[in-house]
């Protein structure tokens, strides 16, 4: 099963997220960290039918991301809060099979996980 | 500034058109600021149309000049008194959201996406046991191309075109959705781990759905709870959490059944971890797993004022119940159920686990 991982600034929108969510694929399940899910996030989950899969932050600096934001690494010590997002929702083994694309306001990442067979 | 169809009834100095997606076409009205400008739609805007978005995105700098909405049209070809008609908007939702209209003998208007979506609507009502339902297709209405057909749901054929809307007098032997909570159990799927019938009706009369309410519902299981509570009132919300990805695929299907996903979210994931992150509830029920960690950090995330009902078979959650109640009130009942089934030649009561609620306000 593919989950898609968001990392999003509080400035982003629903549109935001979309616009992140139809650059990077479709998935049956949309993950972030614990705390972003109100709002927005849980917004765009329900307008899409689709289920939230809330991660927990120390879930998310044991994945290995492809990408190495700094301003990411700094505030939730992962490289990238979509990716590892994605990883940590789609369970063991997962591989990343989109890395993380940036919505064109610049608020809203997205990336692709695969579940492991 | 409209859509081409309507862009092309009026002589206009400029004329811009309305795009596609809908919602991009508020940033082409706000590059407009300053000027005069005329939206065209049709019918009422304020019911089903243009006018929510618009009134909303350019706040109190419009005036609405109604016309006769498409279910005024309908309704006087076919000499329905609309107070006795569901008026429902289907062109950009999925047909299952007038599933608990059907019933044999109501009346429905529907606004429908497009000309194909009229043979799509009449195959999902023929699915769902209401083939035999009187359509009426309207197609064009109030203007000079004006055509309508009539037809069973069954027996429909022909080509439709937009814009296009759909009267229809329910007839058929499917399932009716009943209209008080208790629904049947077997109008839900479910792998076996759901609130059954009798207790269902007993905890939405605890939770006591209100205008506008949002209900945590812990625990889903198949999520009929959920979907009764948005069921009883198209204003309500309701977020699911359930740890299992089958169980929150399950939920899923029942309430897209149901027409109701779209008021639902669901979250994959254990209580009471992710409690801090979902928006604040009025109601909360925790249908199985309630323990003192459970209550505790309950009691931390929801606000004041919030109805929390708590049912369980278990002794260890009742003794905790038992104290709870002495310590914050509410009301505690307990409640056996028997059914009659065959026991031998005879009859005799089968007994269910007996199940113990608590209701209480934060």
């Amino acid at each position: 099963m593919i989950v898609a991982g968001f990392g999003f600034r509080g400035a982003a929108t629903v549109d935001s997220l979309a616009d992140a969510y139809e650059k990077a694929g479709a998935a049956g399940r949309l993950a972030t960290v614990l705390d972003k899910v109100p709002g927005v996030f849980s917004e765009f989950a329900t307008a899409r039918h689709l289920t939230i899969v809330a991660v927990e932050a120390r879930d998310l600096v044991r994945q290995e991301t492809v990408t190495q934001s700094f301003t990411s690494l700094a505030e939730r010590g992962t490289g990238s809060v979509a990716e590892a997002a994605a990883l940590a929702a789609a369970g063991a083994g997962a591989k990343l099979v989109k890395v993380r694309v940036i919505s064109d306001d610049g608020c809203a990442t997205c990336a692709l996980a695969e579940t492991a067979e | 500034m409209g859509p081409a169809r309507h862009l092309r009834l009026v002589d206009a100095a400029e004329k811009v058109e309305w795009p596609v997606p809908f919602a991009d076409g508020y940033a082409v009205l706000e590059g407009l600021r300053g000027r005069q400008v005329a939206v065209l739609a049709s019918g009422d805007p304020f019911w089903f149309g243009a006018g929510r978005g618009i009134s909303k995105h350019f706040s109190g700098q419009w005036r609405a000049f109604p016309g006769v909405s498409i279910f005024g049209l309908v309704a006087a070809r076919l000499g329905w008194p609309l107070e006795d008609v569901a008026c429902v908007g289907l062109h950009a939702a999925p047909f299952a959201r007038m599933r608990a209209h059907l019933a044999p003998g109501a009346r429905v208007i529907a606004t429908l996406r497009d000309g194909d979506a009229v043979h799509a609507f009449a195959a999902w009502l023929h699915e769902s046991g209401f083939g035999a339902s009187e359509l009426t297709i309207c197609e064009a209405m109030g203007g000079p191309k004006e055509h309508v057909t009539h037809s069973t749901a069954e027996a429909l054929q022909g080509r439709f075109a937009h814009p296009v809307a759909i009267a229809l007098a329910v007839a058929g032997d499917g399932a009716v959705v009943p209209k008080t909570s208790g629904l049947p159990d077997d109008l839900f799927e479910t792998d076996g781990v759901m609130t059954k019938r009798p207790l269902r009706a007993m905890t939405l009369s605890a939770l006591a759905p209100r205008h506008g309410e949002h209900l945590w519902d812990i625990g889903g299981g198949s999520g009929s709870i959920a979907v009764e509570w948005l069921l009883a009132e198209p204003s309500c919300r309701a977020t699911i959490v359930e740890p299992r990805a089958d169980r929150c695929a399950l939920i899923r299907a029942n309430a897209e059944a149901f027409g109701v996903s779209h008021r639902l979210t669901i979250v994959e994931g254990s209580a009471p971890e992710v409690l801090s992150a979902l928006d604040r509830p009025e109601a909360v029920f925790v249908g199985g797993g309630m323990d003192t960690e459970m209550r505790t950090k309950l009691w931390d995330v929801v606000p004041d004022g919030t109805r929390v009902v708590v049912s369980s078979v278990t002794l260890e959650t009742e003794a905790l119940l038992a104290g709870w109640h002495a310590a914050f009130g509410g009301e505690l009942m307990k409640v056996e159920i028997a059914t009659a089934a065959p026991m031998g030649s005879k009859r005799g009561w089968k007994a269910a686990y007996p199940v113990v609620q608590w209701s209480v306000t934060r």
